[in-house]
């Protein structure tokens, strides 16, 4: 027995020593470095408040991905949906003249019902959320782009654009906003016993169900979440770009997937970390704004998403491949 | 063509894991007959009938083909001289039209190279009423019924110019009326000089259509028997007949028919799976129920734990009646559900066995809501110590467990509710000697701690030495209940494989 219970500690001790757990830490610590030290531009105060600036408006983005992650799922529609957000708000107030605030609170509350709606389509009828979510993408995609063509070239009322510049202490709030709920989430992630259930569903659907798991609704709650959180990031950057911007969040669903699985997310399910997927995404800010620093055409930066995308998922799949052989 | 062998199956053995589901298991099938092989689910049928279609491999042991030694282990080398299968699970083409079903490689063909669509209806139709079959080649096959579908499956493989046919349930899900068109173009083919190698456990079925039928037992060979030198009787006794060693002792009658029922279901009904069933659970009492692979016991077990739904019925837990159930709600009404299927669900492989240990108790091993990470490990130390797991620390994962343990945390997990009732599917499957006896203690230990017991298995052994009562199901339906005295071995067999 002890033989044997030797043979598992040893086991245990191989994977328990796991470089991949904080290699999104190092890769992420290497590459500020590097371009720390080979641009002078990079490290500087504007440079860097600025790269976290964009971090703080995306962040909201990012954690309703990583959260679906979690759980097996994944939602395409967000970029969409922070485009509609954005200017439907800004439609509410400029051109129904509806206070802000009651604006902002319409909004939610429909982008709640469209994640409600993936959420029905996901766990009602057992779609894959891969493709009813790019139903909802182009759907939604398309109706921010009949307000965009409704309003014309228009520029948000003073107040609305005045909400992503509301500082304190000198400093945009939504910073201040981004570490708050990034690390009261991961608190969350990891310790609250309801949070825990999202990593139950993802090892294993089936067993989370028959140790009374309510698969179903958990589901649901999170894709509502999700369009909930990209809805406020559609307001919060309409607000920082001031107009109605064409295209505006387009292709942010995968950058915001590439970010999370950079972050140790997986497609499998199972895995993930809100504070890694953050990383993630300052991985790949940093990498857009080093193509920026050596002078590369700034038409490259999909082939670099799509590229780091693709290297993530490879690698994804490898490792998983691995915990599947049991 | 009829006489001598066509096949020899030497020596073959086979295990998965600490399992054997075949040992130095060695008979011949006659070119042109029938041959039955007969068996109790875990008898070691399919894994037999999987090695000679050339899905798995053996570990030891050698199959000859007319004569010749098969060189290798591969499904397409067995298909290419002469072997194939049709399957329990249909594998028609349903876009396709009869003929096309009949025909799928495309052998007609005009001088194009394009399907001759005459001559394959031509020679469909052909077949067709060589069979004495009415049957329309043009009509999709979807829109025949189950029985045609199996049928045309079968002429795919004459089409084929097979020489063995492995014909897996045939007969399952179909009317009498279809049964015997089913059996009757066997036989007709057989006449023919077609091998049928033949798997059901319908021993009237069996009876009738076999001219040899081989019985395995535990994954050995017991005998080769002619037709007409046993009957039903034998038949079942050869099955089940088993030395009675000290894990089975079977269980002494307990007294405890005077208890509350605890747990009652009504003429719970699915459509195709389970009929008009119903029975009661005492309190503190274990309870059997025993069927054959498409008996409805699988189905009805799910039923109970609200993981699938049903068509009518109804339960009553401690004479309450539950509407609207579903798994959490059963859990609530303090049931747990062991799965039958380890590697399926039941355990989060990739997580520590603590938080493995946590999923359905997250609220008692928190405070307010917040996760007591020392809760969990004594609580899991706790069960670790109380079910003897064998584990280096409450933090690895169970897949670094032998499957013996990973049954026994899968168990504790169940348990770590305090249920009132547990449901347990398959409570000791492909785990050692020594751990299924482990487990059998545990279980007989249950009702001490006020926790019910409804045991699903398809090992006859083991719910004799569990249950005090056993439920018997065959086609969908409750056929008989033992207790006490009346339970048997050959009589439970009986009932769940006789006319």
């Amino acid at each position: 027995m002890t033989k044997a219970g030797n043979k598992l500690d040893n086991r245990r001790g191989l994977s328990s020593i796991n470089v991949g757990q904080y290699s999104i830490y190092i890769v992420a610590v290497v590459a500020f470095l590097f371009l720390s030290f080979t641009r002078p531009n990079f490290f500087r105060y504007t440079n860097i408040y600025s790269l976290v600036f964009g971090l703080s408006m995306e962040f909201l983005l990012v954690i309703g991905i990583t959260l679906l992650l979690i759980m097996g799922e994944v939602d395409l529609s967000i970029g969409s949906v922070y485009a509609f957000a954005g200017v439907f708000t800004g439609m509410l107030v400029y051109e129904l003249e509806i206070p802000l605030i009651i604006s902002i609170l319409i909004c939610l509350i429909a982008t709640g019902a469209i994640g409600f709606i993936n959420g029905f389509l996901v766990v009602r009828f057992r779609a894959n959320s891969l493709m009813i979510t790019i139903g909802t993408m182009i759907l939604f995609r398309g109706l921010a782009d009949v307000l965009i063509n409704f309003l014309k070239g228009i520029t948000y009322p003073y107040e609305y654009r005045a909400i992503a510049n509301f500082k304190i202490l000198n400093i945009n709030f939504t910073i201040f906003l981004m570490f708050i709920v990034i690390v009261g989430l991961e608190y969350l992630l990891v310790n609250h016993a309801s949070f825990r259930k999202l990593y139950y569903i993802g090892e294993n659907k089936l067993s989370a169900k028959i140790y009374g798991v309510r698969v179903e609704r958990v589901k649901h709650t999170v894709f509502i979440i999700t369009s909930m959180t990209a809805g406020l990031a559609g307001i919060l950057g309409a607000s920082r770009s001031g107009q109605t911007v064409w295209n505006t969040g387009q292709g942010l669903e995968f950058k915001m997937i590439t970010a999370a699985i950079l972050g140790g997310a997986s497609l499998f399910g199972g895995k993930g970390s809100v504070v890694k997927s953050l990383f993630g995404l300052f991985l790949l800010t940093i990498i857009l704004n080093g193509l920026v620093m050596y002078n590369v055409d700034p038409v490259w930066t999909d082939v670099v998403v799509g590229f780091v995308l693709i290297l993530a998922i490879v690698f994804d799949t490898r490792i998983n491949r691995e915990k599947l052989v049991f | 063509m009829a006489g001598g062998e066509i096949l020899k199956i030497d020596g073959i053995t086979k295990s998965f894991g600490v399992v054997e589901a075949l040992k130095e298991v060695s008979f011949s099938i006659n070119r042109g007959e029938i041959h039955t092989i007969l068996g109790e689910n875990g008898a070691g049928k399919s894994t037999l009938v999987k090695i000679i279609k050339g899905e798995l491999k053996p570990e030891t042991g050698r199959l000859f083909f007319e004569g010749d030694e098969i060189p290798v282990i591969d499904p397409l080398y067995a298909n290419s001289i002469g072997i194939t299968m049709v399957h329990q699970e249909l594998t028609i083409f349903e876009d396709l039209n009869v003929a096309e079903n009949i025909y799928p490689n495309n052998i007609f063909k005009t001088r194009l190279g394009l399907i001759d669509k005459r001559k394959l209806l031509e020679q469909s139709r052909r077949q067709l009423s060589l069979f004495h079959l009415d049957i329309d080649p043009s009509e999709r096959i979807v829109n025949l019924p189950v029985a045609e579908q199996r049928i045309i499956e079968i002429l795919r493989a004459i089409a084929l110019k097979r020489k063995l046919i492995i014909l897996d349930e045939p007969t399952s899900g179909l009317s009498e009326r279809d049964v015997k068109i089913l059996l009757d173009l066997i036989k007709q083919l057989k006449s023919e000089g077609i091998t049928f190698v033949y798997i059901s456990h319908r021993i009237p079925e069996v009876l009738d259509i076999s001219d040899r039928i081989t019985v395995l037992k535990d994954g050995n060979y017991v005998t080769t028997v002619d037709k007409q030198s046993v009957g039903e009787a034998e038949l079942i006794r050869l099955m089940v007949g088993r030395e009675v060693d000290l894990l089975y002792s079977k269980k002494q009658a307990s007294t405890g028919t005077g208890q509350k029922v605890h747990f009652e279901v009504v003429n719970l009904a699915k459509e195709n799976f389970v009929q008009d069933v119903s029975f009661k659970l005492r309190k503190n009492e274990i309870l059997g129920i025993y069927g054959l692979q498409g008996s409805g016991v699988e189905k009805l077990s799910q039923i109970l734990f609200g993981l699938d739904t049903r068509d009518s019925g109804s339960i009553r837990i401690a004479g309450e009646e539950i509407r609207n159930y579903d798994s959490d709600r059963m859990m609530r009404k303090g049931f747990s559900y062991l799965n039958s299927n380890r590697k399926q669900a039941g355990l989060f492989f990739d997580m520590s066995s603590a938080e493995n240990m946590a999923c359905p108790v997250l609220d008692k091993v928190s405070k307010n809501k917040i996760l007591k990470r020392k809760k969990i490990r004594q609580y899991t130390q706790g069960f670790v110590e109380r079910f003897n797991i064998v584990i280096p620390d409450v933090k690895t994962k169970p897949k670094n467990l032998s499957g013996g343990n990973q049954q026994k945390l899968m168990f504790s997990i169940c348990l770590g509710t305090s249920p009132g009732c547990v449901i347990l599917n398959e409570p000791t499957r492909g785990i050692d000697v020594g751990a299924k006896a482990e487990i059998h203690k545990f279980i007989l230990g249950l009702p001490d701690d006020d926790t019910s017991v409804i045991v699903f298995s398809s090992e006859i052994p083991e719910l004799m030495s569990l249950c005090d009562r056993i439920v018997i199901m065959k086609n969908s339906r409750i056929v008989q209940e033992l207790v006490g005295d009346e339970i048997d071995e050959e009589r439970i067999m009986t009932l769940a494989a006789g006319s």
